[in-house]
């Protein structure tokens, strides 16, 4: 590694060792800092502050007179199961439009406080995303409706029903057209509850439609097989991946269930030597691109002929006929094609593209390469996407003729989400009736006559069908906060039908889910699907669909042929975030907060441009400070700030949806510009590029965006990652490592490594030895476990302006780097070269709890010290605020408390601590800091005391499933293993392959792992946080 | 009510003796009993019963006196860090017959018993999280 030709960078300016950046890099705060703004002189003197200390002095002696009287208030009627102190955790299903997780939610005291994953079932296998974890904050939102509403007025539920059910009537008996507008719905029992609706109401048609639609492929799907349904991917059989614009690791259909599948076929150890190889086309660099081992950028005007390409190619290897397709050359595609053939079988090729024709295309691919059966598996098929982007369209049309009497929009936002959300908007004023479930006065709600808000998922009975047979099943963990009442309640109290939707949905689970083959009854198939929150319906294997009469590439290519072909102007691609996705949950601080998983940006969407499209226009970014843009497509002008992304395609700019929300709630309101307007369309399908008349015009006016990607950097320390392709690991396993060596005093050859040699005596862990794997070759960088760790540890979120000043608070983050040949010659171009399409690392960063911790060492009161197991500890009260250990922190993972963030209006963003209903979501075992102490991750530490009581109490040693800190939990791809290192049984002992062995009167461990090693294993500081090496599939060696 | 409704003595009333009465008089109005909370430990410091009673087998008067002749409950510990500490130090562990203990009951080189506070008892993280 020392002679490594690499070179990594977290940033532009770093890269081009911008003399500004270096003079500030070595500082852990910039110098430009407004202090106290009292600089002028006059602030406060010496003799203020004596002054103030006398009355302090008077106060505190007084106050200490008489201690407070503290309550302590019973439960009149305790619940049952409720016990204080003591967590409950209850089975339950996360839907949010088409996302599903099932998932296990952690109550304390009647109140959820954290959401976990669940790993009974086999779709989300245990997985989260950090929308998921984040949603439990949602449910304190205090901008959510508290109870029905007519024309932004209260009403009571029982004259709003009166009035609905009359105008409903009086609409039926006109003969006149009702709608109900939802997104994808997943639950079996909703869509029986709709289909009574129907019944009663015979106008009713029920229109779905997709924020990010899938549309096009349901379309290709029933043409080709005649089963309008998304297939179960299975990525964890494919050998080789090969994605155009699919970002199935970050946004696309169900990136949880797809991420935990890809990190099976990523996964390195000694007895499997053999990782997937996955190619990328795309025009933004997504999460999945980031993760590709190959990537090749395309404009998105190019992407059908990208893929007749592949499909031709692979024609030609199949004897099948090839199609009409012009040219198009694009890097990787025949070794693409090389591969996925070659795999046959165990391969597979998804497209992001929403055109049904691409989508056949693909179909044709991936039947000639044999994989539906194996990785693709149609008989029993996914739902996650039902969107019919026509039937949207002509519903939006008939609104705006005002043909439509009626529209129930359950739970969904077409005004803001929808492409034409401006001409439903201007259609909806003359409609007679129009009613909103949405949980808030949302760009939709707000136009509606009637809001009749559904519960939180939090407070719902739900059911989901995510894939055909496997079902889940959603209970409440808290009685509803607000007056509102369960969306698919007030449809059936509509039809008059009073019966609760519980007493529905049991009911409809025993004629549907239940089989009298069950020995045991209904009653107990109903609990224990309840417990494990997940059930397969055991049915005979449908047959494999065949090709139908509909399958036609040929004329299938010719249309991609005409709507295709490589343009000169700039194009435009719209995409969604991990964290913000459609921006339903834009209200919630925590999601604005997490950085982008790419650019590291928070609080803000912005346009992204290639290096080299950028030098020619004059933009410059340092540390996020950029330009504004005035970005205009089709007569629609917005001003966006500009971001430098490496590896975006040339001649391409991306725009991230789900942004620019007006009616979200005080967090989300304007955060961003709303790209929503500028979906077009294609053949009648929603279609998220423009790639004719997009205009960019650079203004002087100068912005900076939160941007956390260059902060907490490692001082020119080029050995943090640490990587090999696959050859060179097959070769040797512990390819890619750095072995640093120190000489030492006894002869000039003698040289040991750092750890051998200390100040220190070491320590003794008798008990416990608490330990970390991070798997850079399975980490996908999604997220995930930073949200979890927020809501976790009650870490506050600081707002948009404290993110500027580098003071963000949390615990962990995900580094970034972008990887690339330091020997290019040194030339203007250089940078361009280098960010044209750089290799990616993500590596996420928490406290090391480092054996010899530096900084242990400095601080002057030992608040922060050792333990017995470990540990690094960190005692709040005890600190002083000297930052000294923050300063000696090799690894700039500790965060001081600049403020008080909790109950200070200076924080509104704070939603968890600033009023009364967010810190309902706070984690009573966890302290909430005040101002002036450093903070940083504890390893969960709440969670190994519990584990520890647990075992206690039943006589035993702890094991794996006692203890397991937030970010490991909610990981989707496990790249995050926690355990004790004592313990032999330990996954992460067998994984690191730990040894004992007799150190200088302690007990040293030996980790075997070749691909196992220590962040900045020269300062010795023996961490107890291993990285395993980021392996690369790639024929040749890294760049 | 629980045992409470089996309490005859004392002053009797319609519903039982006058303590008795304000259980009574609580159901009655949907009103929680708001006792004064006598111990206190601050927010920064993570107390945990089972730990003391279910593990360590502490019987209840060792820290709270004898709170069952207590007609008004009193404090009868100082709960101090000092006194939590003092005891750590002192305390010789329950590991009879806990299997968790055994590997440490195994390492422990020293002819006096095994307290809290060879065990790491005495570290912030303990209580302090």
């Amino acid at each position: 590694m020392s002679d490594s030709k690499k070179r990594y960078w977290k940033g532009i300016e770093e890269y081009k060792n911008d003399p500004e950046y270096v003079k500030y890099a070595d500082k852990e705060f910039p110098e430009y800092l407004p202090v106290n703004g009292n600089s002028s002189g006059d602030g406060s003197s010496r003799r203020d502050f004596l002054k103030l200390m006398g009355f302090g002095v008077a106060a505190a002696s007084l106050a200490a007179c008489e201690a407070p009287v503290r309550k302590a208030i019973p439960y009149l009627n305790k619940p049952v199961d409720v016990d204080p102190g003591i967590p409950n955790y209850y089975a339950s299903t996360y839907l949010q439009g088409g996302e599903y997780s099932s998932i296990v939610v952690k109550t304390r005291e009647g109140r959820p406080i954290k959401i976990e994953g669940n790993n009974l079932s086999t779709i989300s296998m245990g997985g989260t995303s950090s929308q998921v974890q984040a949603s439990v904050l949602s449910l304190y939102d205090k901008e959510r409706l508290r109870g029905p509403m007519k024309n932004g007025n209260d009403v009571s539920w029982e004259d709003l029903d009166k009035e609905v059910v009359e105008k409903l009537n009086a609409i039926t008996s006109a003969g006149g057209q009702i709608r109900i507008v939802s997104n994808s719905i997943l639950s079996p029992t909703t869509l029986k509850v709709i289909e009574d609706f129907k019944a009663k109401f015979s106008g009713t048609e029920h229109i779905t439609y997709d924020a990010f639609s899938a549309s096009g492929i349901l379309k290709a799907n029933e043409e080709t097989f005649g089963v309008r349904a998304i297939p179960a991917y299975d990525f964890s059989k494919a050998k080789t991946v090969v994605s155009v614009g699919a970002d199935f690791l970050g946004t696309w259909i169900s990136p949880v269930e797809y991420s935990a599948q890809y990190s099976k076929m990523r996964k390195l150890n000694r007895n499997k030597r053999s990782m997937s190889r996955h190619y990328q086309f795309e025009t933004n660099l997504s999460l999945t691109g980031a993760n590709a081992d190959y990537r090749s950028t395309i404009k998105p005007s190019e992407e059908g002929l990208v893929i007749a390409g592949l499909y031709n190619l692979i024609a030609s290897k199949a004897d099948e006929s090839n199609v009409d397709s012009s040219a198009t050359s694009v890097a990787n595609l025949e070794s693409a094609a090389n591969e996925l053939w070659n795999s046959r079988g165990s391969s597979l090729m998804v497209s992001g593209s929403n055109d049904p024709n691409v989508q056949m295309l693909v179909n044709g691919i991936n039947s000639m390469l044999g994989n539906y059966g194996t990785t693709l598996d149609l008989s029993r098929p996914m739902q996650y996407r039902k969107g019919d982007d026509n039937a949207m369209n002509t519903f939006i049309d008939s609104v705006m003729s005002g043909s439509v009497g009626a529209v129930v929009f359950y739970n969904c936002n077409p005004v803001y989400n929808h492409g034409r959300g401006a001409e439903l908007a201007g259609g909806l004023s003359t409609t007679e009736l129009t009613v909103s479930t949405s949980d808030r006065m949302d760009e939709t709600a707000s136009l509606a006559g009637y809001v009749a808000p559904d519960h939180h998922f939090l407070e719902s009975w739900n059911d989901a069908e995510p894939r055909q047979d496997y079902y889940s099943l959603g209970q409440p963990t808290i009685s509803p906060l607000f007056n509102t009442r369960q969306g698919q309640e007030s449809l059936l109290s509509w039809t008059g039908n009073g019966e609760s939707y519980f007493n529905y949905l049991k009911e409809y689970w025993r004629n549907n889910m239940y089989m009298e083959s069950e020995a045991l009854g209904f009653q107990y198939f109903w609990d224990k699907s309840l417990q494990d929150g997940v059930y397969v319906k055991v049915s005979d294997t449908t047959e494999q669909s065949t090709i139908g009469s509909g399958y036609d590439p040929t004329s299938a290519a010719r249309s991609v042929a005409a709507n295709y072909g490589k343009g000169s102007g700039i194009e435009l691609m719209l995409y969604q975030k991990v964290a913000i996705g459609d921006g339903s949950q834009a209200n919630n601080p925590w999601l604005q907060e997490t950085p982008d998983t790419i650019t590291k940006s928070t609080w803000d969407n912005y346009i992204t441009v290639s290096q080299a499209d950028a030098t020619e226009a004059g933009i410059i970014n340092f540390e996020g400070k950029t330009s504004m843009a005035n970005l205009t497509v089709g007569g629609t002008t917005v001003k966006v700030p500009i971001i430098i992304q490496p590896g975006q395609a040339r001649g391409t700019i991306g725009l991230a949806l789900g942004y620019g929300r007006k009616n979200a709630g005080k967090v989300g309101n304007n955060v961003g510009v709303d790209a929503n307007p500028f979906i077009g369309s294609m053949n009648g399908h929603s279609y998220y590029a423009v790639t004719s008349g997009v205009s960019l015009e650079v203004l002087p006016e100068a912005y900076q965006v939160a941007q956390t990607q260059t902060h907490e950097t490692y001082m020119g320390r080029v050995n943090v990652v640490q990587e090999a392709t696959l050859e060179e690991y097959k070769k040797d396993p512990s390819a890619g490592r750095w072995n640093p060596r120190i000489s030492t005093w006894i002869n000039e050859e003698h040289q040991l490594a750092p750890g051998e040699v200390s100040l220190w005596k070491g320590h003794k862990y008798p008990n416990h030895h608490w330990g970390l794997i991070v798997d850079m070759n399975s980490c996908t960088g999604c997220s995930a476990c930073h949200v979890a760790c927020q809501a976790e540890n009650n870490i506050p979120v600081v707002g948009r302006e404290e993110v500027i000043n580098r003071r963000e608070m949390h615990w962990m983050r995900i580094d970034r780097y972008y990887g690339s040949d330091a020997n290019i010659e040194d030339t203007f171009q250089e940078l361009e070269i280098a960010s044209e399409n750089p290799e990616v690392t993500f590596q996420p960063m928490m406290c090391q709890h480092c054996n010899n911790a530096s900084c242990e060492t400095v601080c002057p009161v030992a608040a922060t010290t050792h333990s017995t197991e470990g540990l690094n500890q960190m005692a709040y009260n005890r600190c002083i605020g000297t930052r000294y250990c923050a300063n000696n922190c090799p690894y700039k993972v500790r965060r001081f408390n600049w403020f008080k963030y909790h109950d200070n209006d200076q924080f509104p963003e704070n939603t968890a601590m600033n009023n009364d209903l967010g810190k309902m979501v706070l984690n009573p075992d966890v302290t909430v800091r005040s101002r002036g102490v450093m903070e940083k991750c504890s390893f969960c530490v709440q969670r190994i005391q519990a584990g520890k009581v647990t075992a206690k109490i039943e006589g035993r040693r702890t094991n794996d499933s006692d203890i397991t800190t937030a970010c490991a939990s909610a990981c989707p791809t496990d790249a995050l293993v926690f355990g004790d290192m004592n313990d032999s049984e330990s996954r992460i002992s067998k994984i690191l392959q730990i040894k004992d062995y007799e150190g200088d009167g302690t007990i040293e461990k030996k980790v075997g792992e070749e691909r196992a090693y220590t962040m900045l294993e020269e300062v010795g500081t023996k961490p107890n946080v291993f990285y395993l090496t980021k392996i690369r599939n790639k024929d040749k060696a890294p760049a | 009510m629980n045992c409470h409704g089996q309490i005859t003595k004392g002053t009797i009333t319609s519903t039982g003796t006058a303590e008795i009465e304000k259980i009574y008089a609580a159901i009655e109005n949907n009103q929680p009993i708001e006792w004064v909370r006598i111990h206190n430990l601050p927010d920064l410091a993570y107390f945990n019963h089972s730990q003391h009673v279910a593990v360590a087998n502490i019987e209840c008067q060792t820290c709270h006196g004898e709170i069952q002749e207590m007609e008004v409950v009193q404090q009868f510990s100082i709960l101090t860090m000092g006194w939590c500490i003092d005891c750590h130090r002192t305390t010789e562990i329950n590991s009879k017959g806990n299997a968790y203990y055994d590997q440490l009951v195994e390492l422990h080189d020293s002819p006096d018993p095994m307290t809290v506070e060879d065990i790491g008892g005495l570290e912030c993280a303990k209580c302090h999280y």
